[in-house]
């Protein structure tokens, strides 16, 4: 039956309008499990004649009833599937409801979202029909249709069909701003238990070599390219005269993976060491953690009631950490079990851990120690830095500048501040501030525009920014 | 007692200002004569401008943006605190600038000080919801290729949300209505301005229209995992006040 469609898809058959609101219906649906919806990360100008651009920190153009944002207009192109992954809720041996687009039908729609500013643009993903090249293969017609006879310059994220030539995964990188190879689970063993046709090397094989042609394709600043796009060296010593007047570009925005959060055993700080060596080695620009959220009945997995929502979030939090906030795994968990800690937000699990490293005083500690405080963001860490260039600060003038002293009070000194009598004996200050933790916790997606004093150069920065 | 009177644009007010600053005083009270000129402050900008450019600087003599001691940065947050339209935002802007001028562009480093924190403050509030609109602005598809969007802004965004668009959609000619200020930015394909603009009479929708919206409340709907559902958060993130101009139906 996968087949026949797969025959149909192929074509450019045009359905009514109702018949993509079917398939619409079925395949944002199939896909609303992956996380990923930035549309950051990535810069494109718009050339005339073309459609649309891309501003690097990303724009969230709605928010759906779980409260995520909507950025691209996430779709699989077909939910037919020859894998039977136990997690997955389009595993072939589920009875659901199937359908697939065409080449031609989701160019359309998405031109048509785009041109009313619904989305920023499309997020493609899907299940394999037929085999890993044919899907492939279909992806790449989509997404040359929407740049080359559209003229679309909006944000493209496609997934990197695990097993799919390495060819057609070099054409999708050239088309796309994105590139994503679902790891979805955090070990070998777990990949041979849950998702027996997938394998460690069908992931990182894709994975590797995005990050080998992102590396040839987009040198960073300053750096000579050593290879020529012809293979050939090039011997030139002049960069800039060597530099073609359009370069061209390959998934400027990076690629990104997601892991599933509660279907396997791992410990939290089995999961942050991979998503660390996933941001050292494999140079990813973002991993996505989704909770669990059980649909199979399947002895392999874990019976769940609920998402492990509160984990997630934490998760997520720790993963800022490290990326942004010059935090090791190693630090994170030393001295203290292999897992995030359920009261606190990780940086307060750190600090309680280390009182030796507090108070830092607010006038004299480094941009980095400042970071490390609890209560202190990016933002506040660079206004305090910024504002005691032109005076010193006491307890009541960091108050003026927005930061929020509710955690940050217990673990900085400044003139005023009463953090010495308070002593920073880790019971007590426990005690202290499990009083101050809000009662209910919203999980959600961090993302720099939530916070006060949102700028969008440091937030480009920090979308930007390399581990 | 010495009373300035300007125009209601932004140019209007800083060149009322300028001898002033330049003689180090503020003067009594500044008043506006219109309620808001909105095409004098960005006036016609080429497509591919930036509403950067200090409130449309490239009509207006650029020189009078350029006071040693005032950088680029100041004139900006002064630029988009302007915008907020809070009340008596002229004489906050005159103390900030003579500050500015005081401080040898250092100004914006005095976060404590009330008259730097007050203008980053309005600067901030217009620069989130430009780019909360820059999301939730909904076109509407009204003749060929020519679109339709109103919103209902609490600043006065649309200066410096329209130069936006005209990078985003070059392609396409549109009309981004305020409803609250009754005016209009309009981009004819060459060209923006901002007109004044009572009502719309916006023809109903075409077919194509119709299945467009009904195709993103279909999608909107299905994206959303049941088993997360957190209609608060939603509406944390889209506050009330920007569900009338949205296609798409949020709370449920």
């Amino acid at each position: 039956m996968a087949n026949e469609i797969a025959e149909n898809v192929a074509g450019h058959g045009h359905g009514s309008w109702v018949a993509v609101a079917d398939k619409l219906r079925i395949l944002s649906a199939a896909a609303r499990y992956d996380v990923s919806c930035a549309s950051s990360g990535s810069s494109r100008g718009s050339p005339a004649g073309s459609l649309g651009n891309v501003v690097p920190g990303g724009i969230c153009h709605s928010w759906a009833a779980d409260g995520r944002c909507i950025s691209l207009l996430k779709v699989l192109f077909t939910n037919f599937c020859v894998y039977d992954c136990a997690y997955c809720m389009n595993r072939r041996s589920n009875d659901i409801e199937r359908a697939a687009f065409s080449p031609s039908e989701l160019a359309d729609l998405t031109i048509s979202f785009y041109k009313r500013n619904y989305i920023e643009g499309l997020f493609l993903s899907s299940g394999i029909i037929k085999n890993p090249d044919y899907t492939m293969e279909l992806l790449i017609r989509c997404v040359k249709l929407l740049r080359e006879n559209h003229g679309f310059a909006g944000y493209i994220h496609l997934k990197a069909i695990p097993g799919a030539d390495p060819d057609l995964i070099f054409q999708a990188g050239k088309l796309a701003d994105r590139l994503s190879v679902n790891l979805e689970l955090p070990s070998q063993q777990s990949l041979n238990l849950l998702a027996p046709d997938k394998s460690k090397a069908s992931i990182f094989g894709p994975m590797q070599r995005i990050r080998d042609w992102s590396l040839e394709y987009n040198p960073p600043a300053g750096r000579q390219r050593l290879v020529s796009y012809s293979g050939i060296t090039a011997l030139t010593s002049s960069p800039a005269r060597h530099q073609p007047a359009t370069r061209p570009v390959f998934v400027p925005g990076g690629q990104s993976t997601q892991l599933i959060i509660g279907a396997s055993p791992e410990d939290d700080r089995q999961i942050l060491t991979l998503s660390e060596s996933l941001y050292k080695k494999m140079q990813l620009k973002r991993v996505y953690y989704s909770a669990y959220v059980s649909y199979n009945h399947d002895s392999r997995l874990p019976d769940t009631q609920s998402p492990p929502l509160l984990r997630e979030h934490r998760l997520y939090q720790a993963d800022w950490l490290l990326r942004f906030y010059h935090f090791s795994v190693d630090e994170l968990f030393e001295n203290g079990p292999p897992l995030l800690d359920n009261d606190f937000d990780p940086k307060i699990m750190w600090a309680l851990r280390h009182p030796e490293f507090f108070p830092v005083d607010v006038n004299r500690a480094d941009f980095e120690s400042l970071l490390r405080v609890p209560g202190l963001g990016m933002i506040s860490a660079r206004r305090i830095v910024q504002a005691r260039r032109v005076g010193r600060l006491n307890i009541e003038d960091l108050a003026k500048l927005g930061v929020v002293m509710k955690r940050a009070r217990y673990f900085l000194a400044a003139p005023g501040s009463d953090s010495g009598s308070l002593g920073l004996d880790p019971t007590r200050l426990r005690q202290r501030l499990l009083a101050v933790e809000p009662p209910v916790l919203k999980p959600k997606q961090l993302t720099f525009e939530d916070m006060t004093g949102f700028q969008p150069e440091i937030f480009k920065d920090a979308v930007m920014g390399q581990f | 007692m010495q009373i300035i009177r300007y125009d209601g644009s932004f140019y209007g007010l800083i060149s009322a200002l300028v001898p002033f600053l330049k003689q180090h005083r503020l003067p009594d009270a500044i008043e506006r004569e219109n309620e808001r000129q909105p095409s004098l402050a960005v006036a016609e900008a080429e497509p591919q401008t930036t509403a950067v450019s200090v409130a449309g600087g490239n009509l207006h003599d650029a020189e009078l943006f350029r006071i040693p001691g005032i950088s680029r940065e100041t004139w900006q947050n002064a630029w988009y605190a302007f915008l907020s339209e809070e009340k008596n935002i002229e004489l906050r802007l005159a103390r900030y600038l003579l500050l500015a001028l005081e401080k040898r562009g250092t100004v914006d480093a005095y976060q404590t000080d009330e008259r730097v924190r007050s203008i980053h403050r309005l600067a901030r509030q217009v620069s989130v919801e430009r780019h909360r609109f820059m999301g939730l602005l909904r076109f509407r598809s009204i003749g060929a290729n020519l679109y339709y969007a109103s919103i209902s802004s609490d600043t006065f965004v649309l200066p410096v949300l329209a130069p936006f668009f005209v990078r985003r959609f070059a392609g396409q000619q549109w009309i981004i209505h305020d409803r609250r200020r009754e005016v209009a930015a309009v981009y004819n394909l060459k060209t923006w301005t901002i007109i004044e603009r009572k009502s719309a009479d916006i023809p109903p929708d075409a077919s194509e229209e119709i299945a467009a919206q009904h195709l993103w409340q279909c999608f909107f709907d299905s994206i959303a995992v049941r088993e997360r559902l957190n209609l608060a958060l939603q509406q944390k993130c889209i506050p009330k006040k920007y569900w009338h101009d949205l296609i798409e139906k949020p709370g449920r």
